[in-house]
């Protein structure tokens, strides 16, 4: 069963109520609020997400909601709480459904040491996935949207979860967090797409989330097989290049951008170096989209 | 007590085989929000249940306990890096608590989280293992000038230090009580009777006794509780491990007479029985010597530990949890401190508590 399958009536009341339980990618969430907005944008973006009809063991109980004090009511605020702790803190009320999405990578980043976790997008074509690491700014979820829309299949856009096990990537398979330009970018390159609110004036700019393909959400227990590495950087009206990296050079880039490296300790250093050595490691800057989705497709199709 | 699923895990493991999977979906939030989800792993893991449970159980398991083999190898290290800046002065530093069964491999280390490290130095030399701490890149928590003095004048402990880089904080310990304390120690006592752990011989920690009456009076004369059910498994532990020694409850009642601490021993013996099933023989109990009066108000103090000693959860927190707690909070201020100096301390944090408000 999947959450469309409810009326917008019918999800509201439960996530008023007892709260929802919904999966993405291999985590069960139990979320609960009161929020409008939320309900809406949550509505929307993750319609074809399953849920289940009853209560069932869940990885983590979330709710947002507005405190009881005189914060409800004077410059509002959100809280998120897992269970019932306050893991960071509150929110201006006009950025609660960004806070639902950030609040879920911190309890994946902090709580999900069964994975390496790399702050990078992971896409999948042809049985091949590419891993985006890079730093806010670099135009990584950019990316990421732009091949989504091109048939690529999106895993995560946020986190790449690395199976400790068999180097596997897990699939999340949630929206994509685009920010200022790129959101308008995005916007008018389909009028198909999803898009939540845009959200103004947060910490990262404006933010806005993209609803992800279809295909990504209903295939998201399949895992992929890494195949490269890939650390992009948008660069406005640039000439495309696809240069290989030195793997040394590129396990630095991935741990720095990884959560849980150094919880992980020596496992995490034998298991990224495993998935070093299964990659192919690039420096990709694009100034183009249409040019970067042809680099990337021949980049799956001839090996 | 018994419905709670973390005591009735903790009491006997066994008891884990009946668990359904929404049993398993609170197990693990009580023991998430009490720092114990790590030491769950290890409860599964003396049954050997680990594979009979869901993979995705097993995964949250897993995952607590790789955190907790961080916090053990951050400890190590920074025990590494104190007795590297400490290298050049003779100084015995003595580790309490978690970093002491750490440093032994005592089962209780295992997944055991931690917040701090907590340290104890001979008095006469504290002056001088702050400097050589700062010169080497550890600063102050406290930079309130009213927090120094405190801390200096009336405390136990020197204001915490925590290194730039690494961040750890350091609690630099003078003495197990503050001064003031209502129960006058014997900490010279304490600290000749301490051992070394490894070749070195500046890292050390005190006898099994002396950390169990340590452990007991830290728990029964603070006023925090948010970890009370962490401390009491530590003290359950400790107890199951050295009380196999011969004339192991002679010695203990022996130590926390001579330090004038029957009292945190009676109580620390008496709630890890009744909420952890401690294995303490009851004329053991009885033999603490203690005031009939002080027996006599067992009826209240035991209304009030019962609601402290519970997961850090909401499904076990009702209305009376606040209630005992804040007794408590004052019973633990009461015991630091005499009232003419505790009342106007307290004032002062209530003040700039509210300033502090205010100005954000």
């Amino acid at each position: 069963m999947i959450l469309s399958s409810l009326t917008f009536h019918e999800a509201r009341t439960r996530l008023k109520s007892n709260g929802l339980y919904f999966k993405t990618g291999p985590f069960t969430i139990h979320f609960n609020t009161h929020i409008e907005n939320i309900t809406k944008n949550f509505y929307k973006l993750y319609s074809e997400n399953q849920i289940f009809e009853q209560e069932v063991f869940s990885d983590f109980h979330i709710k947002i909601d507005l405190p009881n004090n005189f914060r409800r009511w004077v410059r509002p605020q959100v809280f998120f709480y897992l269970d019932n702790e306050i893991p960071f803190k509150p929110l201006p009320f006009n950025q609660a459904y960004p806070m639902l999405e950030w609040g879920m990578n911190w309890c994946i980043a902090n709580h999900s040491h069964q994975y390496l976790i790399i702050h990078a997008a992971v896409l999948e074509k042809n049985n091949k996935a590419i891993i985006l690491p890079a730093e806010p700014g670099s135009g990584k979820s950019t990316l990421a949207a732009i091949l989504t829309l091109n048939g690529w299949r999106l895993l995560s856009d946020e986190l790449a979860l690395i199976s400790l096990k068999d180097l596997s990537a897990i699939p999340l398979s949630r929206p994509i967090n685009l920010k200022n330009d790129s959101i308008d970018i995005i916007k008018s390159m389909s009028e198909t797409c999803i898009f939540s609110d845009v959200y103004d004036d947060t910490n990262k700019g404006s933010v806005a989330l993209l609803k992800t393909s279809n295909e990504s959400v209903s295939r998201a227990d399949e895992v992929a097989i890494p195949c490269f590495i890939i650390k992009p950087k948008y660069i406005n009206e640039s000439k495309a290049s696809l240069a290989r990296v030195s793997p040394g050079k590129m396990f630095m880039h991935v741990a720095e951008n990884s959560f849980n490296y150094s919880v992980l300790g020596k496992e995490g250093f034998e298991v990224l170096s495993n998935l070093i050595d299964l990659c192919g490691c690039f420096d990709f800057i694009y100034g183009n989209n249409t040019e970067a989705v042809n680099i990337m497709n021949s980049l799956v199709a001839n090996n | 007590m018994n419905n709670i699923l973390l005591i009735r895990a903790l009491r006997n493991p066994a008891a884990i085989a009946d668990f359904d999977i929404l049993d398993w979906d609170l197990l693990l939030r009580q023991a998430r929000q009490s720092n114990l989800l790590p030491k769950l792993y290890y409860i599964v893991k003396s049954i050997n249940h680990h594979s009979k449970l869901p993979d995705k159980i097993q995964d949250i398991l897993v995952s607590a306990k790789k955190m907790a083999d961080k916090h053990r190898q951050t400890v190590i290290w920074e025990i590494d890096r104190i007795s590297e800046a400490l290298k050049d002065i003779p100084v015995s530093v003595i580790y309490l608590k978690g970093a002491a069964y750490t440093l032994q491999n005592l089962p209780v280390s295992d997944g055991r989280l931690f917040s701090d490290i907590d340290i104890l130095i001979d008095k006469k030399l504290i002056n001088k293992v702050e400097h050589y701490l700062i010169l080497n890149g550890w600063v102050s928590v406290k930079q309130s000038n009213y927090d120094q003095k405190y801390y200096r004048k009336w405390m136990h402990e020197i204001p915490p230090l925590k290194h730039r880089r690494r961040l750890i904080v350091v609690d630099i310990h003078h003495n197990i009580l503050p001064p003031t304390a209502k129960f006058k120690t014997n900490i010279d006592l304490l600290i000749d009777s301490s051992m070394h752990v490894n070749e070195l011989n500046n890292v050390r920690v005190f006898s099994p006794y002396g950390m169990l009456i340590h452990s007991m009076a830290h728990l029964f004369c603070e006023g925090e509780f948010n970890n009370g059910l962490r401390d009491l498994v530590d003290i359950d532990e400790l107890i199951r491990l050295f009380s196999k020694e011969k004339g192991f409850w002679d010695e203990l009642l022996d130590l926390a007479n001579k330090q004038n601490l029957n009292i945190p021993l009676f109580y620390g013996l008496r709630y890890s029985r009744k909420i952890l099933s401690t294995p303490v023989p009851e004329d053991v109990i009885r033999k603490i010597s203690v005031s009939q009066l002080f027996r006599v108000n067992l009826v209240i103090m035991d209304r009030l530990f019962s609601r402290v000693f519970i997961p850090n959860h909401k499904s076990c927190i009702k209305h009376s949890v606040y209630l005992a707690k804040f007794f408590l909070y004052i019973r633990g201020h009461y015991l630091r401190m005499p009232l003419h100096l505790l009342i106007p301390h307290l004032m002062i944090k209530l003040f700039t508590v509210w300033n502090d408000k205010e100005s954000h």
